[in-house]
């Protein structure tokens, strides 16, 4: 098999991504469960990178296209791949740094607007369809959430109100259990599904696979790694900031939050609305603080999250056109943009080290 | 540009149906299996078989969920 520097290059760099990917997305799914105490942080992480992991080998739709249509595919070179997937990871470890939740896909789908824009032109990206299925889904996905979340976090709390708080919490707690597990392993179903497409697709591009093909064992193996490693490390920083920093989380709020937001994502990818899961958590932790009671919400966080998901696919545009310029420059321009980006995330790990959140400290409510 | 506003209101009714319909089960099995427990300590075998009817449909929802992640 006759692979390239460019291909090898870009078969890593997506593992990298789904690595980071991983790593953000834990908050989806165990942030409520880790900050009720319904499981303690290492088991919570634990469990979601076992559901990630299964959930990668589970699902027999693999993504078809790199960027659903969004860029257009006959114009773009593993350059151009490589170049967005720069801009998505450092995008995700830049928000990752100052502990946000936005979404893994729209971080991937700017990357590969930026770099295809300075390789192919901007009439290679295709705008309607950016709106059709980044900034529609984006602005519904957590007011729909949100309301179902609301909606439900009053019941749970009107129709317990007989019951004992303690048993209302440890009751709640279990039910927390379930719905998280859920979303963690649509979570895998889905994230793992676009990694994978993602290589094969490059593999296919440079002729190494026949065209159709459906991702060799290693890819889906890798994947599934990658992201469940990713999971069980755990992107902490913004664990607490949903499970603490929006608003202080109790069970009924987690499980009403969790269970919504595994409906919302469940109906979305049945009906083909395809929603971010992290805008669809993130929505349900606001309205499950709204359903108790409308004070409990710290909307200055809520707003900077809301600030993280409107610049997220400018931003991972940017770098990604700027990854994906250099790259196209041939051997030497990947090579000094595979430096720049692993000199990135080093330097954005040297500076987590200076106020470090990991599982001893994940409850703490951030200053 | 194109809003596919039926299937984003599909999406509304059905997660709204669902979501709040499991929380509300979920909750009177909370309440219901609490009541069993603390009035006058004597067990009511009646609210006690509601209290699992009520766990046991959110399982089944859950499970149906499982399945729709499982054959997609």
């Amino acid at each position: 098999m006759d692979i390239s520097l460019i291909v090898l290059v870009v078969v890593v760099t997506a593992l990298a991504f789904d690595f980071t990917n991983g790593f953000h997305d834990t908050a989806n799914a165990m942030a409520t469960s880790i900050a009720t105490g319904a499981l303690p942080p290492k088991v919570a992480v634990g469990i979601s990178a076992v559901l990630n992991l299964v959930g990668a080998f589970l699902s027999v739709e693999v993504a078809k296209t790199i960027s659903s249509g969004i860029v257009d595919e006959s114009r773009i070179s593993p350059s151009i791949i490589f170049g967005g997937l720069v801009g998505a990871v450092v995008w995700n470890l830049a928000t990752w740094l100052l502990g946000l939740p936005s979404s893994s896909s729209h971080a991937l789908f700017g990357g590969l607007i930026g770099a295809t824009w300075v390789a192919s032109g901007s009439d290679a990206v295709r705008f309607t369809t950016v709106a059709e299925k980044v900034l529609i889904p984006a602005v519904a996905s957590p007011l729909i959430a949100g309301l179902v979340a609301l909606i439900a976090t009053y019941l749970a709390y009107t129709i317990t109100k007989r019951a004992s708080a303690d048993r209302r919490t440890r009751g709640f707690r279990i039910g927390q259990i379930a719905s998280a597990s859920l979303v963690s392993l649509a979570h895998g179903t889905n994230d793992a599904q676009k990694t994978m497409g993602v290589i094969t697709l490059t593999l296919i591009t440079a002729g190494s696979l026949p065209a159709g093909s459906r991702p060799p064992l290693w890819v889906v193996l890798g994947a599934g790694l990658a992201i469940a490693l990713g999971t069980y490390l755990g992107g902490w920083r913004i664990i607490r900031t949903m499970g603490k920093g929006i608003t202080d989380i109790e069970s009924p709020q987690g499980f009403a939050a969790e269970t919504s937001a595994a409906a919302v994502i469940l109906t979305s990818s049945q009906l083909g609305f395809a929603l971010s899961t992290t805008h669809v958590c993130s929505g349900g932790v606001i309205g499950a603080g709204v359903g108790k009671r409308l004070a409990e919400v710290r909307w200055t966080v809520a707003g900077r999250m809301v600030v993280a998901w409107l610049l997220t696919l400018p931003a991972a545009a940017l770098v990604g056109a700027l990854a994906g310029e250099l790259s196209s420059q041939g051997s030497v321009g990947v090579i000094v943009v595979a430096l720049l980006a692993i000199g990135i995330a080093v330097g954005c790990w040297l500076l987590s080290r200076r106020s470090p959140v990991g599982a001893h400290n994940v409850n703490e409510v951030p200053a | 540009m194109h809003v596919n506003w039926s299937a984003l209101g599909q999406v509304l009714v059905v997660a709204l149906v669902v979501g709040v319909g499991v929380v509300s089960l979920f909750s009177l099995g909370v309440l219901v299996g609490d009541r069993q427990t603390t009035e006058g300590g004597t067990r009511s075998s009646g609210a006690s078989i509601a209290s699992i009817l009520c766990f046991a449909a959110c399982a089944a929802i859950v499970g149906y969920g499982v399945y729709l992640v499982v054959s997609k």
